[in-house]
């Protein structure tokens, strides 16, 4: 069936994209001028007024790197034992795991159900394996979580906690036809999920409106060229070689998914021409991480902080079913080779009440959250954007970058 | 131990666990055409809720996983009085005791029960002698 040509998935289609961050828009290589004007659902007038962003080097409070946990194959949520002790995986969800995590808690709790347990286990107390616990409550379970970190300290803290389910989440041959299913299912899941944390204090989960600034106008653009003959691929080289390997499946859920606005020209607050908006949902890490560690605590759930250094050390735990959720930690863990590292940095400056939005413009994205205001920086790679890089040391000067044109966005900016 | 190879025998059904998974306890209780009509019955009266692998959706319950541990304790007669009962939920009571027999056998098999030769009953005394695991 054809999309309706409204569909923020249609550019995604025209440009083999995916449905990715902060964007929004975002990582995929939007270069000013991608998207398209026929694809707007409608025009309209004049934007409400909005408050500056106070985009600023001396501003930046902190600068955060993490490492999407990568798998070709997508997550990995297999079982195994090790000697008397069910081990069900639920790790290597890329840039999805915030998005995912609900969907993916359901699938692995239903593994160990099966299984009859009266207590769990848990190891890791990211995003994963935090809702992986409560979720193993609600279906009744004694749970114990076993991490070296507590949630606030996770490599989920350090993203950027968007709605971006399916942002590397896989590469589409390895992952194979059924995957996308699965995916569907989580990503459906997930969503339900999320409303319940709608409008709680705090803001837990909350959405925002993005607008996209451009010099040109938005033009439909032609279908991606194809990679380079002899670059190879992720079948010849071990590594994904181009961004159209990358899996795309926003268009299973285009019925959730909103679509755009293109605004009249000069009839927004932003001296840009051209200006596009959507809305998307995102995660405020303290309050929802608040949220979830409550109802874990509330329902008789144990922390132990505990480092695991190999595998058979799970079956020497007291729970004989155990959800393994380690994050990308899981190469080491597991042994896991097929974990590719793909870096992420965020900066994060004072936060900003009275802002409630985020932009993206020339390859960089901001959005306004309770725990600060968040940029992000791009370098048009798309989704090889970061691949294969396992550094976690931050790069002040590229946040600073950054936060610059989010600055130069900002002038002649008109007020009120 | 009893846990321990209904486990396995739950992981051999999903296909985790290639082999040395111990003998089924009492296989059987159920026949494999019996599950096929049922798996006949779910598609039409079961499946848009909840869905093909069984898993339902944020809305529906599954009817693996978690729907094995809710139902351990009980047995088969009470599981089909209240299939009988409730669903499929837009027209509940609306299977006949061949059709509800034949989708509970289909269940079963999804739950990683193997299949026998007797097919399994609709007779709420028999099943009321058959534990959910057997
Ligand atoms: C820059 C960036 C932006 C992102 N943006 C988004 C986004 O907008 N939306 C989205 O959905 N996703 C996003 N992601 C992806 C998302 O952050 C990850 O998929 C997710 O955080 C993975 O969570 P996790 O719980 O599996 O791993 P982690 O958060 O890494 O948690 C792993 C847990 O396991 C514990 N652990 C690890 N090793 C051991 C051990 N040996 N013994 C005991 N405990 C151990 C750790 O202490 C920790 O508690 C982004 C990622 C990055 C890097
Ligand atoms: C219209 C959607 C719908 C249809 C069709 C439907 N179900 Fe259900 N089913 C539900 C919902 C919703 C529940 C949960 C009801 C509740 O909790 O009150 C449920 C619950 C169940 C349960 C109990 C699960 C548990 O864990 O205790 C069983 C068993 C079941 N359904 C089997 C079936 C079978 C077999 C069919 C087809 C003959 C069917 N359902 C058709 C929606 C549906």
């Amino acid at each position: 069936m054809p999309m309706s040509f409204d569909s923020p998935f249609d550019r995604r289609r025209l440009l083999g994209h995916s449905l990715a961050a902060g964007g929004l828009v975002s990582l995929s290589g939007c270069v000013s001028g991608a998207g398209g004007p026929a694809m707007a659902s409608r025009i309209i007038g004049a934007a409400p007024s909005l408050a500056p962003m106070r985009a600023s080097v001396d501003r930046i409070t902190d600068i955060k790197v993490c490492l999407r946990p990568f798998r070709p194959q997508g997550p990995r949520l297999d079982t195994e034992m090790l000697g008397d002790t069910l081990v069900i995986h639920n790790y290597g969800h890329g840039g999805s795991g915030w998005s995912l995590s609900w969907g993916s808690a359901e699938v692995a709790v239903g593994k160990a159900a099966a299984a009859l347990p009266d207590r769990l286990a848990v190891v890791g107390c990211g995003i994963i394996g935090l809702t992986s616990a409560v979720m193993a409550q609600r279906a009744g379970m004694q749970v114990t979580i076993y991490t070296k970190e507590v949630f606030s300290r996770t490599r989920s803290v350090r993203a950027n906690g968007s709605w971006t389910p399916d942002s590397r989440i896989a590469l589409t041959a390895p992952a194979g036809e059924a995957f996308g299913a699965l995916w569907e299912r989580m990503a459906r899941f997930s969503w339900k999920s999320f409303r319940s944390y709608l409008g709680l204090p705090g803001n837990p989960v909350d959405f925002a409106d993005n607008y996209r600034l451009s010099d040109e106008p938005f033009t439909a653009r032609e279908e991606e060229e194809a990679p380079p003959p002899g670059k190879g691929s992720y079948a010849s080289t071990g590594m994904p070689q181009d961004s159209s390997e990358f899996a795309s499946y926003g268009e299973r859920i285009a019925d959730i998914t909103p679509g755009h606005e293109v605004f009249a020209s000069g009839s927004t607050p932003f001296a840009a021409p051209y200006v596009r908006r959507s809305s998307n949902m995102f995660f405020n890490f303290s309050t929802y991480g608040h949220y979830l560690m409550q109802e874990f605590l509330e329902n008789g759930g144990k922390i132990e902080i505990r480092e695991f250094h190999e595998p058979g050390e799970l079956a020497q735990l007291k729970e004989k079913v155990v959800i393994n959720c380690p994050g990308y930690a899981a190469r080491d863990l597991w042994r896991d080779s097929k974990l590719i590292p793909v870096r992420g940095q965020t900066a994060w400056l004072i936060p900003q009440a009275e802002v409630h939005y985020g932009i993206y413009t020339n390859n960089v994205s901001a959005l306004s959250k309770a725990d600060g205001l968040m940029i992000q920086g791009f370098n048009g790679l798309g989704d090889m954007e970061g691949v294969g890089d396992s550094s976690e040391l931050p790069d002040r000067a590229e946040s600073e970058a950054a936060v610059e044109v989010i600055r130069k966005a900002f002038m002649g900016f008109k007020f009120g | 131990m009893h846990r321990l190879a209904m486990m396995f025998a739950v992981l051999a059904a999903a296909g985790s666990v290639s082999s040395a998974a111990p003998p089924a306890p009492t296989p059987g209780r159920y026949t494999a055409e019996q599950a096929a009509h049922g798996a006949q019955v779910y598609a039409q009266a079961c499946v848009m809720c909840h869905k093909q692998d069984l898993g339902g959706d944020f809305d529906t319950p599954p009817l693996v996983g978690r729907f094995a541990r809710n139902w351990a304790d009980s047995n088969l007669a009470s599981l089909a009085d209240d299939l009988h009962r409730t669903m499929p939920q837009f027209a509940p009571g609306s299977l006949n005791a061949q059709d509800n027999a034949a989708v509970l056998a289909y269940i079963l098999q999804a739950n990683g029960e193997p299949a026998g030769t007797q097919p399994l009953p609709s007779d709420p005394a028999a099943l009321a002698r058959m534990p959910f695991k057997p």
